[in-house]
């Protein structure tokens, strides 16, 4: 099957006060099929955030090549691009910064197609606002109201449904369910899996939490400074993570079923993105790693079609026990 | 006698129309050396309680009912007694290490101020204990650390820090509020550690005050479950988990996403939303939003055991 989306060598570079410079992104390649669910995952600062905006264009890239449709997008001009952005959506964490609070809820979901040339007024609208505020499960009542009558879940909601305005294929969430209170959350999951069957939407999924991850994706994709350390199937990601980094965060995700356990834990903190280790970026941090990795960066090694690792130790694990695998 | 004896705390903001009421008659112990959790979700007033514990709600508060630290009348003491001056008292740790540093003082001297009187005469002394203390809570080149400001280190360190200065006036208990909500996953995990070996050595008493259930599972023995200003229900963390008894706790219970889970599972959920503080009435503050509600839930829940009409029934 073709890819929807097909990023390769993504490069995005921030310059920081003082000459440093903040590679964000270093040489990112994924892709993503139609309908398909890729979750992104890393700790704050790896740059997931940054990939996910890149896709948009709110961001430039600095290298490499996103392709759409097997269309290259990064180098269209604004206009070139403006046909492809009704097919790439995004859902912010924060909805109520992400929706304008003068205006209401019609005039929020009207905006994406009004702007993009896809109906001529509001009034034009008026029907497919209705008919998103169904998709989201919101009164149609409410349509004439503004962002601060509402709940956190509820803006989260008009923030989905104006995502899926302009019938997108392809939906980037950015942490889009991490600032919602717990029975707010599970009904957000709920209604992102159901639009996604009803739809078959494909999605980047950005986020940290790798319990509501391992309810929504098909592939899981592991960020680590900038770079992607894992990539492959969620069911064997989950059962049997290839990389030191990715069972590190498998066992420091809390768990309601097993008693607490330091077994696993990674030491310190991600170091600072702007000054990456040599080597392996991980080999600070690493349990297993040895001179080489103080050295020499380790490209992703295939271990089964559609999963890679970027691990010297990848083709050959060393064997450890597995806790809470 | 239980280290802390919290009964009928009250707590009511001022509104122009009429006092809105954050929190509906707490009653909470924890005993010594014990880990209590106060879980719910945003605006069910357990951070309320955790700052009336503290005394420090803003003046014009309505604040009644009864704290007792070893059974002293907390809340009847003037504020500045309250701070822990020779040991033995509460102290807290916020979520935002970061807000409740203060970024112009060193790490070192925010933590010798809290040390009790006693342990700040000598200043060499001070600077050791301050020393002990960062070195006790895992950070590394503890005498360097004195010197350096909080924005100098990760927020990891910045609430291993935290740690350090509500541990430097020897508590008898540390209200901790939702102290490793803003960190990384992997950092969360070395909290957790940190907190239950402080526990484990120290035998300080601790009031977990979180939204997180799997936090509350890691760290806790018994829980209380709050909902819009009441303890909905209190239970030792196993049956909660096992057999929950209000209806929230059930949803609550429910709707966290367990690792391991797979795809298919679909995750409970409890429709609708919590009342706001000004849209509560006498009856139950859950049954717009209950399965079970029926009639009865509009007069007021039961104010002991589970806040629940059915939770006798259900049994």
């Amino acid at each position: 099957m073709t890819a929807l989306l097909e990023i390769s060598g993504l490069e995005k570079r921030f310059r920081l006060r003082g000459g440093r410079v903040l590679q964000a992104v270093a040489g990112v390649s994924l892709s993503i099929a139609p309908g398909e669910v890729l979750a992104l995952v890393g700790e704050s600062g790896c740059g997931k955030s940054t990939l996910g905006r890149c896709l948009l264009r709110l961001e430039e890239i600095d290298g490499g090549e996103i392709r759409f449709d097997g269309q290259r997008i990064d180098a269209l001009r604004a206009t070139a691009f403006r046909p492809l952005r009704q097919r790439i959506q995004m859902v912010f964490q924060d909805p109520y910064g992400s929706l304008d609070p003068r205006m209401t809820v019609a005039e929020i979901l009207a905006e994406p197609l009004t702007s993009l040339g896809l109906v001529r007024n509001r009034h034009d609208a008026a029907p497919r606002v209705l008919e998103l505020l169904d998709m989201v499960r919101m009164p149609r009542s409410c349509v004439a109201k503004k962002p601060h009558e509402f709940s956190g879940g509820q803006r989260q909601r008009i923030g989905i449904a104006r995502a899926l305005a302009t019938r997108p294929d392809l939906l980037v969430c950015d942490e889009a369910v991490s600032a919602l209170d717990v029975s707010v959350k599970a009904q957000i999951v709920n209604l992102l899996s159901d639009l996604r069957a009803e739809l078959g939407l494909a999605m980047l999924f950005i986020s940290h939490d790798l319990a509501i991850v391992e309810r929504i994706a098909d592939r899981v994709a592991v960020m680590y400074l900038g770079r992607i350390v894992e990539t492959g199937d969620a069911d064997a990601i989950f059962s049997s993570p290839g990389h030191p980094y990715t069972r590190g965060l498998l066992a420091a995700a809390p768990r309601i079923d097993a008693p607490f356990t330091t077994d696993g834990l990674l030491r310190g903190e991600p170091p600072d993105p702007a000054a990456p280790p040599q080597g392996c970026r991980f080999h600070t941090r690493c349990p297993q790693a040895v001179a080489r990795c103080e050295t020499d960066d380790p490209s992703p090694v295939p271990l089964v079609p559609g999963w890679s690792v970027a691990c010297h130790f990848a083709a050959n694990p060393v064997p450890e026990p597995m806790e809470n695998p | 006698m239980p280290l802390l004896e919290v009964s009928g705390l009250r707590v009511a903001f001022p509104s122009p129309t009429r006092p809105l009421v954050a929190l509906e008659g707490l009653d909470l112990t924890v005993e010594a050396g014990e880990t209590v959790a106060l879980v719910g979700e945003s605006g069910s007033g357990k951070s309320v309680a955790s700052l009336a514990i503290m005394g420090l709600l803003p003046a014009g508060t309505m604040v009644t009912g009864q704290v007792r630290l070893n059974g002293a009348d907390v809340l009847a003491q003037p504020a500045r007694e309250r701070r822990a001056r020779r040991g033995g008292g509460i102290a807290m740790v916020f979520q935002e290490p970061m807000t409740s540093l203060n970024p112009v003082l060193p790490i070192g001297r925010q933590i010798i101020e809290a040390l009790p009187d006693d342990e700040r005469r000598s200043r060499t002394a001070a600077s050791a204990r301050a020393v002990e203390l960062l070195a006790s809570v895992g950070l590394t080149a503890p005498e360097r650390r004195l010197s350096e400001y909080p924005h100098q280190i990760s927020g990891g360190m910045r609430q291993r820090v935290m740690i350090a200065i509500a541990l430097a006036s020897r508590p008898a208990l540390i209200i901790a509020d939702e102290p490793t909500t803003a960190l990384d996953v992997t950092v969360q995990a070395q909290i957790v550690a940190l907190l239950r070996q402080i526990q484990d050595e120290s035998g300080t008493a601790l009031l977990l005050v979180s939204h997180d259930l799997a936090l509350v599972w890691q760290m806790a023995r018994r829980v209380a479950v709050m909902y819009a200003g009441r303890i909905v229900e209190q239970a030792s963390v196993e049956a909660l988990f096992a057999r929950p008894r209000h209806p929230y706790s059930a949803g609550l219970v429910g709707a966290i996403p367990r690792l391991g889970g797979g795809r298919a599972e679909r995750l409970v959920e409890i429709p609708g939303l919590a009342p706001g503080l000004a849209e509560r009435g006498p009856g139950c503050a859950f049954a717009p939003r209950c399965r079970q509600a029926a009639a009865i839930c509009a007069s007021p829940p039961p104010a002991h055991g589970i806040a629940c009409h059915f939770a006798e029934a259900a049994r």
